[in-house]
């Protein structure tokens, strides 16, 4: 149970993973990273359920709070780019030189 | 489960900081346009009493919330060198926000508030209060980024912050899952009884959820592989709030990564030692190898920031009392030589064009001798040059590696910085001997950016010629 679980968890958070770094449009980014967030958080929940202890299932509900403010945030940002270039592509987005 | 006064206690800066920022949000709302200033004084008056009190309860050592935060002398001294940075960037942001004609209340508010995530981080053993502050830091971090809103510059660097800082963020609360899953618990405390006696399987699963968990910490003090959002965002952000950055989040996110090393994974230091010292090496060359090429004075405060972050890693590596303390006090002298050098760039940028190039610096030492003065220390300062504090952290960052007998670490340490010499010596160069000086004249020369300049350059002299005070107060601050 445990094994099967805990690689959905990695699963979810390697898909997020992989979606940030190939994905050039701001919004799926955002998704994949709150794909990411909750892959990790599973873990947490699993754990909780394994080990029979409540305090990761509270860790998660902290982990989901800042979850949805950074994705405020993340939003915001998007509506920033989009109102200095019509679009959220990031690749419109390489003034700053390496 | 009651709370007393002693838990208040323990979280006293914190409430002050946070009280004002709240006063802030509210009081705003009423401010007359023109009376938007009042924000800036309001911010500076809660800073200046959270540090009183920071102050005065510097040696108690205080543990409330039932273990979730504790009080003790590394809390305050760290609280210390973020809340006389913040004094610096909101004094430098008076003249800013005028000049740029931003909305004062939103921009103090979001500085108070991640103040008030710093001083949780410093101050706590648990890893989810860590994350959570961490997060919170970050979203305030990321939203003053972006604060110059019409200039695509700054709408890039805080999108690439965002991104980066999410993602990395994502990898700690990994770890802390991984944690949590093989000991039952976030609190290092509990940690550390588990690693003590845990089987190989165990110790295995906890290095890899220290790595997972020093991405987080790592993308914060902008440790090698995670550190390339340094200049793109010190370059994009507000002025101000690139000195902030530079200090306040790398001296909490430091402390929060020595309790975590210390604390919660004293057990595996062998293996801990072996990763930070590679990480060390490579954030130290990187940095100043990169900086060689810089063109835009804050960009190479970006990347002199990295080098800076990985001679304080060596601290952490040598794995002694001497190199933990000799962070806090490189810490804290860092805070008078950054704050100092991005005042002058600040200085630098003119309205029209905001260029903070180099090359803008031409002539600057004839023009304005006792800036171009204190930039010149600043920059000896960095490069490490006595009678700086520099000099002074530097070298007892690297005779705690010595004392710990990484002796190829504290020679490439040396190595590096007579590499960095080269391109703060550069600045110099272009100061004072690079022609004449050009017509082109700064709008922004105001009061409150010279005394920050001036008190910079006091302190860096001052705990450079004097160190022992100071020393002494930083090496007996690590005490868990």
């Amino acid at each position: 149970m445990l094994v099967e679980y805990m690689i959905v968890s990695f699963l979810l958070f390697a898909i997020g993973a992989v979606g940030v770094m190939i994905r050039r449009n701001f919004l799926i980014m955002l998704m994949s990273l709150e794909l990411m967030l909750n892959g990790a958080g599973m873990i947490l929940i699993v754990m909780s359920y394994y080990l029979g202890n409540v305090s990761g299932q509270v860790m998660f509900i902290f982990v989901a709070a800042v979850a949805a403010s950074e994705t405020a945030v993340g939003l915001a940002i998007a509506i920033m780019m989009y109102k200095r270039k019509g679009s959220i592509d990031i690749n419109d987005f390489s003034v700053l030189k390496k | 489960m009651l709370y007393t006064m002693k838990d208040l206690a323990a979280i006293m800066p914190e409430l002050i900081v946070a009280v004002f920022a709240f006063a802030i949000l509210l009081i705003d709302l009423w401010l007359p346009k023109k009376s938007k200033g009042l924000n800036g004084v309001l911010a500076l008056l809660g800073v200046v009493i959270a540090f009183g009190v920071t102050a005065s309860m510097y040696s108690k050592n205080i543990s409330a919330f039932n273990g979730m935060v504790v009080m003790d002398k590394a809390s305050n001294f760290v609280g210390i060198i973020m809340l006389l940075t913040a004094f610096a960037s909101i004094i430098l942001s008076f003249d800013f926000i005028k000049r740029e004609e931003l909305e004062a209340g939103e921009y103090y508010e979001v500085l108070l508030f991640s103040i008030v995530a710093m001083q949780a981080l410093a101050s706590t053993y648990n890893l989810i209060t860590m994350f959570v502050a961490v997060e919170t830091l970050s979203i305030g971090m990321y939203i003053l980024t972006g604060f110059l809103k019409n200039k695509n510059e700054s709408v890039e660097g805080a999108m690439k912050y965002y991104i980066l800082g999410s993602f990395a963020s994502s990898f700690l609360v990994l770890g802390i899952g991984l944690i949590y899953g093989l000991f039952g618990s976030a609190d290092l405390n509990i940690v550390k009884a588990g690693l003590a006696h845990a089987d190989s399987l165990h110790k295995w699963a906890s290095i890899l959820a220290f790595l997972f968990i020093f991405v987080g910490f790592g993308f914060k003090i902008a440790a090698f592989p995670f550190h390339s959002w340094t200049p793109d965002v010190y370059a994009a952000a507000p002025t101000p709030m690139s000195a902030f950055m530079s200090i306040a989040p790398k001296a909490a996110a430091f402390l929060a990564l020595l309790r975590f090393l210390i604390v919660g994974m004293g057990p595996i230091e062998v293996e801990w030692t072996k990763i930070l010292w590679v990480v060390a090496v490579f954030t130290m060359t990187f940095g100043n190898t990169v900086a060689l090429f810089q063109k835009d004075l804050k960009r190479l405060l970006g990347y002199s920031s990295i080098a800076h972050a990985g001679y304080m890693l060596v601290g952490i590596t040598a794995a002694n009392y001497l190199g933990y303390g000799s962070v806090m006090f490189y810490l804290f002298g860092y805070l008078f030589m950054n704050l100092g050098a991005f005042a002058i760039a600040e200085f630098i940028s003119t309205k029209e064009d905001r260029g903070t190039e180099i090359a803008n610096l031409k002539g600057m030492g004839y023009r304005y001798p006792l800036m171009g003065a204190a930039m010149l220390l600043f920059m000896f300062c960095l490069a490490g040059v006595p009678p700086t504090v520099g000099f002074v952290g530097k070298y007892y960052l690297f005779s705690a590696a010595v004392k710990s007998h990484l002796y190829y670490l504290a020679v490439i340490g040396v190595v590096n910085s007579a590499i960095s010499a080269y391109f703060y010596l550069n600045v110099i160069v272009t100061m004072y001997m690079k022609g004449e000086p050009e017509d082109a004249k700064p709008v922004f020369n105001s009061v409150p950016l010279k005394v920050v300049v001036m008190l910079g350059a006091l302190g860096v002299m001052y705990i450079g010629i004097f160190p022992s005070t100071f020393l002494d107060i930083a090496i007996h601050s690590i005490g868990f």
